[in-house]
């Protein structure tokens, strides 16, 4: 560790140049604290091909400096505080489409793609990749990836390990290693793709990810079904027993449209979404107001541009959050688990948003994190909750100073059998310990 | 054999009855359901809960016994058959289901409980479990498991690795650990994404807790027949590109059709036409017919002879048989046959067919085509008579080459069989070297000693090179007599 900050910077970025060019390696000191607090500024590099990535890998594994990978950099407030990085290898400059064939449904990118250019270029062709996470428009296709997020639309689509079907990785080693295929079905070898989701760029660095795609729906009914937990947690029941189909099953507080602070008053809101078509809709719709009716909840509904700017809207006000707690849980405890969340929130004064997709069993808390001592206890205090109930919470982003308190990873679940597996394929991938070290699930 | 001290103190742990040793008792277990390879195992066990597993596996280790697990034997690519006197753990006995929970859509089951039964066991309350493979009336959860089983329905709810989401597993080290959750997002990596289709390299999966769905309240099936191939295969591209995702599309070529029809389950295809494609669609009541309809369209507009609805349960069953009845039927029109499950981008579909009938014609041996058309999976059967000599030889290297167009257009050797012994000789062909280092350094993880069926799916890097040095040999000088040398020498080192 002391070793590579004895080098000069100016030697790494002499170095670096020689893989990726004069014009695409300079000194960044405003990452370096984003990244992990330190001091010492980093050398941003930004390859332009993914043998250049690989270079410049290997370069940084046999001189021993600490590499993060970097998409856009929005989603830099998951995972623990890395040890000082040397060199962030920024993904920018390969932002092309590798292979799109609409008829195959299938797309490849490479991983420094925007996230929002690949979807509205996918929708240019009635298509879509099926996830819909709260992120920035800047986020990279590869950073979402590394940091297996999801949204509302998980409850249909699924999330991105069923979408992710092949990749190609640069290993800290320098090699550079294609993963699964480019067709949708394909059991050829270890799925190694799965491991890089949610991976935090702790294993090696995608330059390219290929994706199963799904037609963009041509109608869209969103029906709002309002009322008080233990209403909605029936109506979840009812839908969940039902042969309806939800698009999203997502429980939200109504204060999330403005009314903060006042827990007493939190209303919830649960809003199931139909793709499946008009008729479809129409017959969903029907039944979901008449559930609503029988448990004395309101209802309202919403229709194609309608439900498109309803989940902008939702994506817009949450974005912003510094702090997003995710929370799973079975399904039958979710609802009133958000509702103990909830009343901690109000009870620790932080203004605080939930989103949970029932059916999945997973939920998101947001928070705004002005009083960080505040959002320490919150933290805490959920977590214990958690505990009690045998569930998992994850910090997916929160700024430096709770991570300095809070492991990001906290599963009850994750046992020492798993973790012990988990550092042996972190050794054999990355032996040297080169990629963002100690930023991941149980120190590595 | 393994020897008496090792078999005695396998007794001691899963009881006398559940040890058999005896040669004329192992031979059942000389291979799965791909036969052109088999050897003998030097025991069977049949553990009886996860810490037999676990133990019988330490004892492996200390004895530095090769050991490999099996659920009911119908795998397709030699991913159970023991190749080094192993000793196999049959998951036969630990076949009960441990938990349903309704209300959050889960079962838990041991690796031997039999596919379908999941789903039969929960009808009643209007569910079922997705995966849905032909042999799912016999096949286990552990093997489809461990094959990342695909099936007919795939194509909407996807494969095993879709739907299983938790898993107690045996290490190859005889370390029991759990992976992946029942609900939500892998904590840390996703280990057991990488487990689920590692053909039994990397453990032994005890108890897996899978998704189970609601059925769908209507579904819809649609018989289509044509006159051409490719108007089929273009039918396909336009359902798929119109935006209808259905829950299967099968298709079946001219000879498969033949067979199937001398079988139990004859639908009466036209004998002229050149295929049949069998498309279905669910989802609400309200919403299906019409899409039906549509599918219906789309085949109108590929010029189709016939295209009907099935009108009944009873009807729809029949072509259902029909369809998955085809491997066994092809026992019908020739004495021996090989199934090859490449995957291709489907816009290929026609242009690797074509090759696929120009190969066969080289080899002078027929294929018979049946496959998942939707996602391009295709099931070529090979025929061939094992009496002729060289012929066995023969429909292998046909297979190999037809796999070889597979890649070439774009796609895998395998999109459900799993590669097995069978295809780690193509494995070279699909993944460079250092693709396959990245595999290895994987499986070390796991199975450092490489006791936990040794000698499947990945190929040992010296011998990737014989791979493939072999073959631009066997490509030059095909032998005089047909025998692929290569062939056999690859897998007695592999």
């Amino acid at each position: 560790m002391e070793e590579s900050f004895q080098v000069p910077e100016q030697r790494i970025q002499d170095a670096l140049m020689t893989c990726a060019g004069s014009d695409y390696v300079r000194v960044d000191s405003q990452l370096a604290a984003r990244i992990s607090g330190q001091r010492e500024p980093v050398v941003s590099v930004f390859p332009g091909a993914a043998d250049e990535m690989a270079a410049v890998l290997r370069l940084a594994s046999e001189n021993g400096w600490k590499v993060a990978p970097v998409g856009a950099g929005t989603q830099l407030g998951f995972g623990n505080i890395a040890q000082p990085i040397a060199v962030a290898v920024r993904t920018e400059r390969l932002c092309q489409v590798v292979d799109y064939s609409p008829a195959d449904m299938v797309v490849t990118v490479q991983s420094g793609m925007r996230f929002a250019d690949l979807q509205q270029l996918l929708a240019s062709h009635g298509q879509m990749l099926g996830i819909d996470p709260v992120c920035s428009p800047a986020a990279t296709v590869g950073g979402l990836v590394a940091t297996g997020v999801s949204g509302p639309a998980r409850v249909l689509y699924g999330t991105l390990r069923d979408m992710l079907i092949g990749t190609r990785i640069a290993f800290a080693d320098g090699d550079l290693v294609r993963t699964g295929a480019k067709v949708v079905k394909n059991v050829a070898g270890y799925d190694l793709s799965k491991l890089f989701i949610g991976s935090l760029g702790t294993l090696g660095i995608l330059t390219e990810c290929t994706f199963k795609l799904k037609p963009l729906p041509l109608y869209r009914e969103l029906c709002l079904l309002g009322g008080s937990i233990t209403q909605v947690d029936a109506l979840r029941k009812q839908v969940m027993d039902s042969n309806l189909i939800p698009s999203s099953l997502e429980l939200l507080a109504t204060e999330q449209a403005g009314n903060a602070g006042d827990h007493s008053s939190t209303q919830w809101m649960l809003a199931v979404g139909c793709d499946e078509g008009e008729q479809a809709s129409a017959f969903q719709t029907r039944s979901l107001q008449q559930m609503a009716s029988v448990v004395g909840a309101s209802f309202t509904v919403l229709r194609q541009a309608e439900v498109v700017q309803f989940w902008e809207r939702y994506r817009k006000t949450l974005e912003p959050s510094g702090l997003v707690l995710r929370i799973q849980a079975p399904p039958t405890q979710l609802a009133s688990l958000a509702g103990d969340i909830a009343a901690l929130a109000a009870a620790h004064e932080v203004r605080a948003f939930h989103s949970f997709s029932l059916s999945s069993g997973t939920g998101r808390v947001f928070a705004k994190v002005s009083d960080v001592a505040a959002i320490l206890d919150l933290i805490s205090a959920v977590r214990q909750r958690c505990s009690e109930l045998a569930c998992v919470s994850v910090i997916e982003r929160a700024p430096l100073e709770v991570r300095r308190h809070h492991d990001c990873f906290h599963g009850s679940r994750v046992g020492e059998g798993e973790l012990a597996v988990m550092r042996s394929i972190k050794q054999a991938f990355d032996p040297r310990n080169v990629l963002t070290p100690s930023k991941y699930a149980g120190g590595i | 054999m393994l020897a008496e001290r090792i078999i005695a103190a396998l007794r001691e742990i899963v009881s006398a009855q559940n040890v058999l040793s005896e040669a004329n008792q192992v031979k059942a277990y000389d291979c799965d359901a791909y036969v052109a390879e088999k050897s003998l195992p030097g025991a069977v066990v049949f553990p009886e809960s996860t810490d037999q597993v676990a133990r019988v596996v330490k004892l492996c280790n200390q004895e530095s016994i090769p050991f490999l697990p099996r659920g009911a034997g119908t795998g397709l690519s030699g991913g159970a058959t023991p190749r080094n006197n192993d000793l196999v753990i049959s998951l036969a006995r630990m076949d009960k289901l441990l938990a349903v929970d309704f209300d959050n859509q889960r079962a838990v089951v041991q690796p031997g409980f039999v596919n379908l039964v999941l789903t039969k066991t929960i009808a009643e309350r209007g569910f079922y479990y997705a995966p849905d493979p032909s042999s799912q009336s016999v096949c286990t959860i552990g093997g489809n498991l461990a094959e990342n089983a695909g099936g007919s329905h795939c194509l909407k709810y996807g494969v095993t690795t879709n739907h299983v989401v938790a898993a107690k597993v045996v290490l190859p080290s005889g370390e029991i650990a759990d992976f992946g959750h029942p609900f939500g997002d892998p904590v840390g990596y996703d280990v057991l994404g990488v487990i689920v289709g590692s053909e039994g390299t990397l453990g032994i999966a005890t108890e897996i807790t899978v998704k189970i769905l609601k059925r769908p309240e209507a579904v819809k099936t649609v018989l289509a027949y044509f006159d051409h191939v490719d108007d089929a295969s273009r039918t396909v591209s336009d359902i798929i590109s119109s935006g209808i995702i259905p829950a299967a599309v099968e298709m079946m070529d001219q000879l498969m059709m033949q067979a199937v029809d001398k079988s139990h389950y004859h639908v009466g295809y036209p004998l002229d036409i050149e295929a049949a494609l069998l498309v279905e669609v669910d989802g609400l009541s309200a919403g299906v017919e019409d899409t039906a309809r549509r599918v219906m369209e789309i085949c109108e507009q590929n010029h189709v002879r016939r295209v009907q609805i099935a009108k009944d349960d009873a009807e729809r069953a029949l072509w259902w048989s029909s369809r998955k009845m085809a491997f066994p039927a092809i026992g019908r029109i020739s004495p021996d046959y090989l199934v090859q499950d490449g995957v291709i981008p489907r816009t290929k579909l026609t242009e690797v067919l074509r090759r696929i009938a120009e190969l066969s014609r080289e080899h002078g041996l027929r294929v018979a085509n049946v496959f998942h058309a939707g996602d391009g999976n295709l099931h070529p059967l090979i025929c061939y008579d094992a009496r002729i000599p060289g012929q066995r030889e023969q429909a292998m290297k046909l297979g190999e080459r037809i796999l070889e167009q597979c890649v070439d257009a774009g796609g895998s050797i395998t999109g459900e069989h799993g590669v097995g012994l069978e295809k780690i000789g193509q494995m070279a062909y699909m993944f460079s070297a250092t693709d396959l280092k990245a595999q290895r350094r994987l499986r070390e993880v796991f199975n450092p000693r490489d006791l936990c069926n040794s000698g499947k799916l990945i190929p040992h890097p010296a011998r990737c090179a014989e791979f493939r040095d072999a073959r631009k040999s066997a490509a030059q000088h095909m032998n005089p007599t047909g025998r692929n040398i290569f062939r056999e020498e690859a897998h007695e080192s592999c």
